[in-house]
């Protein structure tokens, strides 16, 4: 099951991205890309983590969820097991990465294809681990993939790369759920996401109980005409993560949707960075964030909105809002816009603020103790994204999140 | 009731009521008008316990003084407020929000809590009788209402309390004909032997709707004259002015 180097076109390529990485190592407060990161002294102090070869480890069923979906079930990077449901079993297929590269070797450079991103070219050259999901059809039921890393990572790094592929119109919902236990390691996924021709994904993540790791996620979505992908991620005791997407609209009303709700607290690190790229006419982008921050942790929010030339009529929107609880915690915003077509709608608004008094006491005089009222006002605040999420069951799940990790 | 005695409070150097005494007996209704910038705001939050004040003297509520209580100690009390201007909370919607301000009053004063059933058909009683429609009740809390909506939701917060003291800031601004008879019919409901009013206001027009028993005038952070509601009527033809020149 581990990873298979001896096809001589993924050795080619990985060769090739192992020395763009050495040409440039870990990234550091000098890239502009990086500034922010809370990634940069984890790995400037941790350089030297051996890499996790995958193995047949154990898996951890006490966080399955109790509600009817398909089940893909990853432990450290290796597709442990899969579970399909009635007739999605003939609208799924999943492999591991390795296979994948078996079948389609002619066709493998679009997944090789970052050359400046240090630690895609990183994760590009040392992965040992990783699966291929194609989404045949609509699905009846969701698919919840638990990615699961326990102790025998501990110091170690693991790179884990994916290919997910979404058939044209196909409807699926995605959510994956990341249980981390393991102390003083580095796990990176990098991950490309395909959505044919009016195919709709929604993919969901939950990033939470990951307390003793730094986790780099970088996806890299292409999407087909009239076709659209939703995300949301949901992040609440994070140690250090950096969410990356790059989102290339590649045709005709093709739309993609990000939400990010995240509550911070004691010396927990968020980064989130989005690239989305206008590369046709009539496309629509659409990016909504919201963090609380507390105690002495640490936000970072990137946008970029870029607009080809021929992408006119293009319709972007970008709002970040974060409201800062304590005097330690900081939020870092740098919303951009860099447009060369001259008919597009693009908009883009930031703010930090403290929690709002005057909201605080409209609550109070009605009684309500000044703990719940608090609660109250970060429940409403995170609630207006999670809101946004089109799917129905898994809005209200992520509803409920919200109110629990507040109480 | 309330017993306000030599209340002075100030926002930095700015004084803003100066040596202000005032009684209200059970079940009296007073109103108090006066210029713009004369106090009449900063009253009522000071009431409320609004933070950001420098406040010295003594406010007797239910003979206990009440001046070192936060806002909600206040509130479970049974000291209402009805704000010039509600605020908007998006994401806390309206249902919420009422069951559990409703809850904390009930919780401190030792009565048994509301549940979900209890709560909706309670709000929705009180709500018909106020004219709000049940789609109201399931937004977020006076998000996008128009200025009628957000009195009326401040009248309904009001008779779901139901508290001993009801000050209604300016309830009438922003309000037009049809609502602010609406809104006055709600509060003269709401009027009872064992509940007193402080009602501040700029005209006469909602004490034609609401008859107090006695009404103040306010100016520069002091009473400066106090009548029977035909004051309302005389200060509705002459002005301030001649108060205002008084000091």
């Amino acid at each position: 099951m581990n990873t298979i180097t001896d096809i001589k076109e993924v050795s080619e390529l990985r060769a090739l991205s192992l020395n763009l990485f050495n040409k440039h190592g870990y990234p550091t407060k000098r890239d502009e890309d990086w500034k922010q990161s809370p990634l940069n002294n984890f790995l400037q102090d941790n350089k030297q983590l051996e890499i996790y070869k995958t193995n047949n480890d154990s898996i951890n069923e006490k966080v399955f969820e109790n509600f009817k979906h398909n089940k893909i079930i990853i432990v450290n990077g290796l597709v442990q097991k899969t579970d399909f449901i009635g007739k999605d079993k003939d609208k799924l297929i999943i492999t591991t990465i390795d296979e994948y590269y078996k079948k389609n070797n002619k066709n493998l450079l679009k997944l090789f294809s970052n050359k400046k991103n240090p630690l895609v070219t990183a994760n590009n050259a040392l992965a040992t681990s990783g699966f291929y999901l194609e989404i045949k059809d609509n699905l009846d039921l969701p698919i919840i993939i638990y990615h699961q890393y326990n102790s025998k990572v501990d110091q170690k790094q693991l790179h884990q790369k994916n290919y997910i592929l979404i058939n044209k119109n196909s409807k699926a919902s995605v959510f994956e759920k990341f249980t981390n236990e393991n102390k003083k390691t580095f796990i990176s996924i990098n991950t490309n996401i395909d959505v044919e021709q009016n195919s709709h994904i929604k993919n969901y993540i939950l990033n939470s109980n990951n307390t003793e790791n730094c986790v780099y996620r970088f996806k890299k979505v292409n999407i087909a005409a009239s076709a659209n992908y939703e995300s949301f991620i949901f992040s609440n005791i994070v140690k250090t993560i950096r969410d990356e997407v790059e989102i290339n609209l590649n045709q005709s009303l093709a739309e993609c949707y990000l939400y990010y709700t995240q509550f911070l607290k004691k010396n927990e690190n968020h980064e989130i960075k989005v690239k989305i790229n206008h590369l046709a006419e009539n496309t629509q982008s659409y990016q909504f964030s919201k963090s609380i921050i507390d105690g002495t942790a640490k936000g970072v929010y990137q946008g970029k909105i870029f607009v080809d030339q021929i992408a006119q009529k293009t319709n972007g929107y970008q709002l970040i809002k974060s409201v800062l609880l304590s005097d330690q915690c900081t939020f870092h915003s740098k919303p951009e816009l860099e447009i060369y077509a001259d008919d597009v709608k693009c908009s883009h608004g930031s703010s930090s603020t403290s929690l709002n008094k005057d909201e605080l006491f409209y609550l109070m005089a009605r009684g309500i103790p000044e703990t719940q009222a608090k609660r109250l006002i970060v429940q409403g605040f995170l609630s207006e994204v999670v809101e946004k999420i089109s799917d129905e069951n898994f809005k209200n799940y992520f509803l409920k999140k919200t109110e629990d990790m507040l109480s | 009731m309330l017993s306000i005695e030599k209340l002075n409070v100030s926002v930095g150097d700015k004084k803003i009521l100066e040596d202000f005494n005032l009684k209200i007996g059970k079940g009296e209704v007073h109103a108090i008008m006066g210029p713009n910038g004369s106090g009449k705001s900063t009253l009522s939050y000071v009431l409320a316990g609004k933070d950001g004040y420098e406040v010295d003297g003594k406010i007797m509520f239910k003979n206990e003084n009440i001046v070192e209580l936060p806002a909600d100690e206040r509130a479970q009390k049974g000291i209402f407020l009805a704000f010039q201007y509600p605020i908007e909370i998006p994401g806390v919607f309206m249902n919420n929000f009422l069951k559990t301000s409703l809850n904390a009053v009930k919780k401190a004063k030792g009565q048994k809590e509301v549940d979900v059933v209890e709560f909706l058909s309670l709000v929705k009683q009180h709500a018909k009788k106020l004219g709000i429609k049940d789609e109201q009740l399931g937004r977020a809390l006076n998000v996008g209402f128009s200025g009628g909506e957000k009195k009326r939701n401040e009248v309904l917060q009001m008779s779901l309390l139901e508290p001993d003291l009801a000050i209604l800031d300016e309830t009438d601004s922003g309000l037009d004909i049809d609502a602010l008879k609406v809104v006055a019919d709600g509060v003269n409901a709401l009027r009872s032997p064992n509940r007193s009013f402080l009602i501040i206001t700029h005209y006469q027009r909602l004490l034609d709707y609401i008859k107090p028993d006695f009404v103040h005038v306010m100016v520069n952070g002091s009473i400066v004259k106090t009548g029977c509601s035909k004051l309302a009527q005389e200060l509705d033809k002459i002005g301030y002015k001649e108060f205002q020149k008084a000091i």
